[in-house]
């Protein structure tokens, strides 16, 4: 606890003082009865403060949260003496915004009494950070002394970003040896009818076709096709940012490969994450619920690492990187050290899906606005346009998202190209 | 609410020296007190409304100057009071603007500047009528004065006891 004197008693003596030096230079006794109650005040003031006890506990509604979501924080004070006036504050980190109730408040305690502080916070962007971290100031009722308190009972938060369900993703080229939702072009188990075929012993009685047996004389069975799962990558370029700190594009990049991730995590298909950067980060392929979780972790620390280096694929190891796997990267398209990556991927026969997040209309909310940005805007625009043609040219399945447009739209325009649906077919 | 107790406090305590002597200086004064204080109340700051409060002692000094009247002690006592009223309401107003405040907190704080005020102003009326008992050539007979004395010591005393009390006794405010 640290006791200080609060500036009123400066400003009481202050102007007490110089009630009594005119009083006195100038005989006035007027002016030397105007000092009486200030210093009055002083007196009491500093003689009949005394230290306040009392217990405080901070508690969150949720711990875990969503970009958007709103969560409360509950303050509770119980006095174990009279406390004339308690001020307290909680500061806020910058990724969260009061919605309701407030986060400096004064109160007026008698000995016993409880006070419940509550205020509703909205998570605004992606990010770690921990609340509990208490400023308390215990004032005398005359305000000349303040005993200031830290308290801190950690309570720490995450916000991930925020998910879009995708009912439609892109379906990956190849499936994989495990149970999952796609219709394999490999027959065995599975609902999907694939083909009828002569009986061969072995096979299951409940598998015989009896229409096809009786027409052709002999025992048939069905095939079915096998439902296996998939191999997805994403592929974050964390190599730039552009934008403020509430919209820019990493953001916007960590929103669309979460929601990518969700939709492919509930086809069990297994997912991936590269952050391709100036601080290069991998999470394998998994599948399952503690798997999306732990990428949503990663997503949650995915930050821009400044550096020349352009670092290689190669240091990938394979099983991060599994072969015939989707890779989906998701970059604003500014660094040409991730296109590079992109095109070495590909080179590898690795299906590649270029979503990119389009930095244009992010500078355009960002910067003043004035002919001369609107031009360039449009310039960059364009000069973007050419750049996606030239990639699409290459043979680069190439989508373009910005942020005022659903995802799910951008996924819906994919199946509609023809040469996309053939690469993607099985 | 508040800046605006603190804005009528500032008229009273421009108004008492215009009261005492009306002339160009104590209105000069006086305006220049008026524009601090509207300048404190705008900036939110105490700061600001301390040094309303020095140009009004010194627009006080000039009235009483030009007057040239013998000490008029429930005017004096009257402009301590607001002097003290004006700071500490205004110190409270400034630290507190922005925070969300109990109604509690309200009700408590105005007891306090309402018996504070009429404590101290009774306290000060004491000293002042001891100033002036001392201040008489000795002509009347020993114990009388010597009552006057004692008398204010205890008022003085009983003011400063009556606050310790209240303080102890929070929940009775």
């Amino acid at each position: 606890m640290r006791v200080r004197l609060s500036a009123q008693v400066y400003r009481l003596l202050a102007i007490a003082t110089l009630a009594l030096f005119l009083g006195v230079a100038c005989a006035r006794v007027d002016l030397v009865l105007v000092a009486v109650p200030c210093l009055l005040a002083l007196l009491v003031g500093m003689a009949v403060d005394t230290a306040a006890t009392y217990a405080v506990t901070h508690q969150v509604s949720q711990t875990r949260l969503f970009e958007g979501d709103v969560f409360t924080v509950t303050v509770t004070i119980v006095a174990h003496s009279t406390i004339p006036l308690l001020e307290i504050l909680e500061p806020l980190p910058p990724s969260v915004e009061v919605v309701a109730g407030h986060t400096h408040a004064a109160f007026s305690l008698t000995a016993g009494q409880t006070v419940q502080w509550c205020y509703s916070l909205r998570c605004v962007r992606r990010s770690r950070f921990t609340l509990g971290h208490l400023y308390v100031r215990l004032h005398g009722r005359a305000g000349c002394l303040m005993r200031e308190l830290q308290h801190d009972i950690p309570q720490p938060c995450a916000v991930y970003p925020r998910i879009v369900p995708l009912r439609r993703a892109v379906r990956p080229p190849h499936t994989q040896v495990y149970i999952g939702s796609y219709v394999s072009p490999a027959q065995g188990e599975g609902i999907e009818f694939g083909n009828i075929r002569p009986f061969a012993p072995g096979d299951q009685i409940k598998r015989l076709n009896w229409r096809a047996s009786l027409r052709l004389h002999d025992l048939h069975v069905n095939d079915y096709h096998q439902e296996r799962n998939a191999d997805v990558v994403l592929m974050l370029d964390t190599l730039t940012n552009v934008g403020s700190p509430t919209l820019n594009t990493l953001d916007l990049c960590v929103r669309v490969a979460a929601s990518l991730a969700w939709a492919y995590v509930r086809r069990k298909d297994r997912v991936g994450l590269i952050a391709y950067g100036g601080a290069f980060r991998w999470l394998k392929p998994g599948v399952g619920r503690a798997h999306f979780q732990r990428l949503l972790d990663q997503l949650l620390e995915a930050t821009v690492v400044f550096s020349y280096v352009t670092r290689d694929l190669a240091l990938v190891p394979k099983r991060v990187l599994p072969p015939q796997a989707l890779v989906i990267a998701i970059s604003p398209l500014i660094d040409e050290r991730f296109l590079h990556a992109v095109q070495d991927l590909r080179a590898r026969a690795f299906t590649v899906l270029l979503l990119t997040v389009s930095p244009v209309e992010v500078t355009r909310a960002v910067v003043q606005p004035s002919p001369v940005n609107d031009l360039t805007c449009r310039l960059w625009a364009l000069e973007r346009e050419a750049q996606l043609n030239t990639l699409q040219q290459q043979g680069f399945m190439v989508l373009e998202w910005s942020p005022e447009m659903p995802l799910e739209l951008v996924f819906a325009t994919l199946t509609q190209r023809r040469h996309v649906r053939r690469r993607v077919a099985r | 609410m508040i800046w605006g107790g603190v804005l009528l406090l500032a008229a009273v305590l421009i108004g008492i020296p215009l009261g005492v002597v009306l002339t160009g200086t104590t209105v000069a004064l006086g305006m220049v007190t008026g524009f601090l204080a509207l300048l404190g109340v705008h900036a939110r700051s105490a700061a600001v409304l301390t040094v309303a409060v020095a140009c009004g002692l010194l627009q006080e000094l000039a009235a009483l100057m030009q007057a040239g009247q013998p000490p008029a002690l429930w005017s004096a006592v009257l402009f301590g009071i607001v002097v003290y009223l004006l700071l500490d309401i205004g110190a409270f107003a400034a630290r507190f603007h922005g925070v969300a405040v109990e109604a509690r907190v309200w009700r408590m704080q105005v007891r306090y500047w309402g018996g504070t005020a009429v404590l101290f102003g009774l306290t000060a009326l004491a000293v002042g009528l001891l100033a002036a008992a001392s201040a008489r050539p000795f002509t009347g007979p020993l114990l009388l004065h010597g009552l006057a004395v004692v008398a204010a010591v205890v008022v003085v005393g009983a003011a400063f006891g009556a606050i310790r009390a209240w303080h102890h006794e929070g929940e009775a405010w």
